[in-house]
């Protein structure tokens, strides 16, 4: 997208390009301008949020934060759909779990949306697979990895940038999704912390989509196994419980 | 009192001046100007490096203020940083190592013995954790650890109150660690300190769930100490002592490798 190729610039940048300006022997009509403009720009940036600020060092930071809020609503999505079905899919035992499960990854969409991010799509095509008894927890532990992976490609990206505070937010996230992760696997009976490093195996979100594609999952289309499309929205109170830290520090 | 502008990308400056009417050599002076301004900051952070400015810490603000953190700490963080920050995280793995170790020893007969192989994982994480940050350069600040007789407790009932606070602390120092190497243009050691963290976040989740207590709980990993020595700090109120005699009855235990009795097989051994 064009528009995301603008470098934006945050209000310090626009003293600093003042200061430099006053420096110089610009004419201080000429000054006025450039300045208005660079404000123009942090104006339009504070609506994107700071992330697009991060965009001027990474062309791949909005595509970071969008995919990423694409995964955290497709993953409300099918939480919700689990705990409302909570029988019929097997998940009684676990279902406070999956409730905090599903609360945090909508404080992960809220806060990823605060920073400008935009989901891709909110309609997602699902396998009926991922339903079944026995097959939940399996889900979630790949799509778990998944997201963990996601995040440290967030955190490459936005360390490169220089971007110490966002860096760090992919960090504060990807341990909530770690233990999500080692959840999944305790409750199929695995060892639920089975690595000493998160796994960090693909290098680009599209490799990440890719993957949730392969394992069927359709973004805004139909996937490739028989399943049914689900629509993103706000999660029911029923479907969330109280956890703590609902926003990075 | 280092220079307070922020250093800003003289590709930035030059794209900006281009969309103006300024002419050509006054753009060209402007983008000179921004790209001295960048060198000097380099500079500075080369000075920190080697101990001109070595007093300050981690020092990003947890304010939330993401367009000023990198160029702020740029001038104030650097090698010395990082070399503080793998140094604590390994002393911190040593600790770990140890009493994760002392804790297995002793499960047989007490609440955590149905927890055992959960521990001895976590304990193989840690000491691959410790060997990593060794290869890395990192030298545990002491070996010799004071622990409070309560973190083992009777029956060994004190053990996953205790994990659930050392972890925290731990995914807390590397999220820390996450800030030092940024503002130290080390990536890839940013993402280390994100893998590691996970695995620290999973301990955490588990201890509280030994307790009975909804494991995940946290919508975001908590950071609410900002320094690698808030986080000793904190250690040491809770009892521990590095190198010396903590604050509360207890023992010293000196650290050594884990007997193979008290790890488990795991995967993801190498940073990626």
């Amino acid at each position: 997208m064009e528009h995301d190729q603008i470098a934006a610039f945050g209000a310090d940048d626009v003293a600093v390009i003042d200061n430099v300006l006053a420096d110089t022997s610009v004419p201080g009509i000429t000054r006025r301008g450039i300045v208005k403009r660079a404000a123009l720009g942090a104006v339009a940036a504070s609506a994107l949020g700071p992330v697009a600020s991060a965009m001027a060092k990474s062309d791949s930071a909005a595509t970071i934060i969008n995919t990423a809020i694409t995964a955290e609503a497709l993953a409300v999505t099918y939480l919700t759909g689990l705990i409302e079905n909570a029988s019929a899919t097997g998940v009684t035992k676990f279902v406070d779990v999956l409730k905090a499960a599903n609360a945090a990854e909508y404080d992960h969409y809220k806060v990823l949306k605060s920073l400008g991010a935009k989901p891709l799509t909110t309609k997602f095509w699902a396998p009926d697979d991922f339903f079944k008894p026995g097959h939940v927890f399996p889900t979630i532990e790949v799509a778990e990895t998944l997201f963990v992976n996601a995040y440290l490609i967030g955190t490459t990206t936005f360390a490169k940038a220089g971007k110490a505070d966002l860096a760090r937010y992919t960090g504060e996230i990807l341990g909530v999704e770690a233990e999500h992760r080692a959840l999944a696997r305790f409750a199929q009976g695995k060892l639920p912390n089975n690595l000493a490093f998160e796994s960090y195996e693909l290098h680009s979100m599209g490799a990440i989509v890719k993957a949730l594609e392969g394992a069927g999952v359709g973004f805004g289309a139909k996937g490739s196994k028989p399943g049914k499309f689900y629509e993103f929205k706000k999660p029911p109170q029923s479907a969330l419980t109280h956890i703590s830290n609902p926003a990075p520090k | 009192m280092t220079d307070e502008r922020r250093a800003v990308d003289p590709q930035i400056v030059d794209n900006v001046l281009r969309d103006t009417q300024a002419p050509d050599p006054v753009r060209r002076v402007l983008v000179k100007r921004a790209a001295l301004g960048a060198a000097g900051m380099g500079a500075a952070a080369l000075l920190a490096a080697c101990g001109g400015s070595s007093k300050a810490k981690s020092s990003s603000s947890g304010g939330g203020s993401t367009g000023t953190t990198s160029a702020t700490s740029t001038t104030s963080s650097g090698a010395s940083d990082v070399k503080t920050l793998i140094d604590t995280a390994i002393t911190a793995e040593a600790l770990a190592v140890t009493y994760l170790s002392g804790v297995i020893e002793n499960a047989k007969g007490t609440k955590v013995e149905p927890f055992a192989k959960v521990l001895k994982a976590a304990n193989a994480e840690e000491y691959r954790h410790y060997q990593v940050l060794k290869s890395l350069g990192a030298t545990p600040l002491t070996t010799k650890f004071w622990a409070p007789d309560a973190f083992f407790g009777p029956g060994l009932s004190g053990v996953f109150p205790t994990l659930e606070v050392a972890e925290t602390l731990f995914v807390n120092a590397y999220l820390i660690g996450i800030d030092t190497f940024v503002s130290a243009g080390k990536p890839d050691y940013a993402r280390y300190a994100g893998e590691i963290l996970g695995t620290e976040a999973e301990h955490l989740a588990l201890a509280r769930y030994a307790q009975g207590k909804l494991p995940n709980n946290l919508g975001f990993m908590d950071y609410s100490v900002t320094s690698i020595d808030g986080i000793v700090s904190a250690l040491e109120g809770a009892g521990v002592g590095f190198g010396k005699q903590g604050s509360k009855p207890g023992k010293f235990y000196e650290f050594k490798a884990p007997p193979s009795s008290t790890v488990t097989s795991i995967s993801g051994k190498q940073p990626s």
